[in-house]
């Protein structure tokens, strides 16, 4: 990605001391690690911690402990998310699961979260710490209370906005308050930083929740209308869970009889239906938000980037 | 210390990790987790044999209550498929149960310990994937590897507070507590461990090297009281039933 050009040095560091921490002597487990890790990824965590760090007193050795703990934290939950949905591909990857089976997946996922506080554990700072614990507790609440909404469409906009910031927002927001903790920035920026994260993560989470409806199935490496076949409801269907037209995609799509050639007919409905625009427009709102936290911060380059960033999110297509 | 205030104790400390690592869902759904008496015994050992045990102390050993309950529930994940209500919060309470043991660990904040707990759920799980995957042919390397995935937390505990010599008789016992379970059919948890059966023969090989070695380790165990000496000779034997 051509926005993180300024960054590619620390990104390119990032990315050695990922590999180094998964380097198991598990020969299944480091083949299952680096399988994940070079399946990509956008590595927008690390990029957030990176640049919230510029805010203060950068330190590259501090600053990779946190960036690294936070993505291999992304990762085993995107492995234990696998094995949750049953699902085969991910970014156009096989996946752990697939590849190996559950028990293994189970393994590395948990393995990697050991790893994640490994990293972590070297930087003596107890507030690092308890902001980490609680992300990671809320995000698997987060989980938990998914699995409670998963095929029911009684569903309010509040219940879908509190679902997608504790998967989404919650790490983006310790990713940047985490970055401007280990590098000493002050309260005043490191409370901006934090609810940048957050508005500029429940855009990114609103706008995949869009690709999912919007993008085709080669470049979401999985079916497009994933979200519904899985029994989640997101925001574009939000908006026309009761039309009597929707009605019958919606229950076939739970039910697990919805044909393919159903999916396509469902997918095109909602695209005209004008959810999408809906949908779109509570994004550009949040990205506002994000905006504004950031425009009053310092002017410099990691400022620029956030901004750039904050503008891609909202324009992205993958 | 007679068995019966061992007992309240070990009850004592299972209900402080249940409290801790509770979730209203998760309890609603799958109910109290079973934690295992015989490695809370371990893990109280220096505490049931008079040594100091503070707040900070008591603390960690919840956590790592709750991570034996993270490695017990993940090890209860179907291999093929996971995918009914049940299953999906297996996978998520052991991920909530690991994220409560940091949180616990970060309170007090013991730094040293979270980096060598983490480094040893690493092993831990490294080793649980090469034991699935058919590794460790060799009776010396299986036990090793069972060492390793049914007392390494718990060693790490000892490591840490001062109680180094309490870990060599953990770890016998618990090995060995975990090869008369194969003998007597424990399927689950043999499931849990390896996808092919044990041979009889390894497993009482096992059990005899273990044994040998647990007789030496108690005559040598100066520290211990009499009394909790025949307590881990009687969990450790559980089909002798014979006195030390």
């Amino acid at each position: 990605m051509s926005l993180y050009a300024d960054f590619r040095q620390d990104l390119s560091f990032i990315e050695k001391e990922l590999e180094q921490s998964v380097d198991s002597s598990s020969p299944v487990i480091r083949q299952a690690s680096l399988h994940l890790l070079r399946a990509g990824g956008k590595r927008i965590r690390p990029i957030f911690v990176i640049l919230s760090s510029k805010f203060g007193e950068y330190s590259m050795e501090n600053v990779a402990k946190v960036a690294v703990s936070l993505e291999l934290i992304h990762m085993a939950s995107l492995v234990h998310d696998d094995v949750i949905d049953n699902s085969d591909f991910r970014r156009g990857f096989e996946t752990v699961k697939s590849r190996w089976n559950n028990r293994i997946a189970m393994y590395t996922g948990d393995y990697i979260f050991s790893r994640a506080l490994v990293s972590i554990g070297e930087i003596e700072m107890p507030a690092v710490h308890q902001l980490l614990a609680e992300t990671m507790l809320e995000i698997c609440k987060g989980e938990i209370i998914q699995l409670e909404y998963q095929q029911i469409t009684d569903q309010s906009f509040r219940d879908y906005l509190r679902r997608i910031k504790r998967k989404t927002a919650l790490l983006l927001s310790s990713s940047c308050e985490l970055g401007a903790l280990v590098s000493n920035a002050n309260a005043d920026t490191v409370g901006k930083l934090k609810r940048f994260g957050y508005f500029a993560g429940m855009a990114f989470q609103i706008v995949d929740d869009i690709l999912d409806i919007t993008s085709t199935d080669e470049k979401l490496g999985k079916p497009a209308g994933s979200d519904l076949l899985n029994g989640h409801i997101t925001l574009p269907t939000l908006y026309i869970k009761d039309d009597p037209e929707f009605q019958p995609f919606l229950i076939r799509s739970f039910d697990g009889t919805l044909t393919e050639e159903e999916r396509i007919r469902m997918l095109g409905y909602i695209r005209q239906s004008g959810a999408i625009e809906k949908a779109q427009a509570v994004s550009t709102l949040y990205l506002k938000k994000a905006i504004s936290e950031v425009e009053s911060l310092p002017d410099g380059d990691a400022k620029n980037a956030l901004l750039q960033i904050a503008a891609f999110i909202g324009r992205r297509k993958f | 210390m007679d068995r019966l205030t061992i007992n309240r104790y070990i009850q004592n400390y299972i209900k402080q990790v249940e409290q801790s690592i509770q979730e209203p869902i998760v309890y609603r759904e799958l109910g109290t987790m079973p934690l295992d008496e015989a490695k809370a015994f371990f893990l109280l050992l220096p505490f049931l044999n008079g040594e100091e045990w503070s707040p900070v102390l008591n603390i960690s050993a919840i956590a790592v209550g709750a991570v034996h309950a993270a490695f017990d529930i993940h090890d209860r994940v179907d291999l093929l498929d996971a995918s009914t209500k049940e299953q999906q919060l297996m996978v998520l309470s052991g991920d909530h149960f690991s994220g409560i043991h940091y949180r616990l660990l970060s309170s007090i904040p013991d730094f040293e310990f979270i980096t060598a707990m983490s480094k040893m759920i690493g092993r831990i799980n490294e080793t649980k994937t090469d034991l699935f995957m058919g590794s460790f042919d060799e009776t010396y390397a299986h036990i090793e590897a069972v060492n390793c995935i049914e007392s390494g937390c718990i060693g790490e505990f000892q490591q840490r507070y001062g109680f180094s010599k309490y870990r060599t008789i953990s770890e016998t016992a618990l090995s060995l507590i975990w090869y008369f379970n194969q003998l007597i059919k424990d399927t689950t948890i043999h499931r849990s461990m390896t996808t092919n059966r044990l041979k009889k023969e390894k497993i009482e090989t096992a059990i005899s090297i273990l044994s040998g070695r647990m007789r030496k380790e108690l005559l040598n165990a100066d520290f211990l009281t009499p009394f909790l000496k025949q307590e881990i000779h009687r969990l450790a034997n559980p089909l002798s039933g014979k006195p030390l």
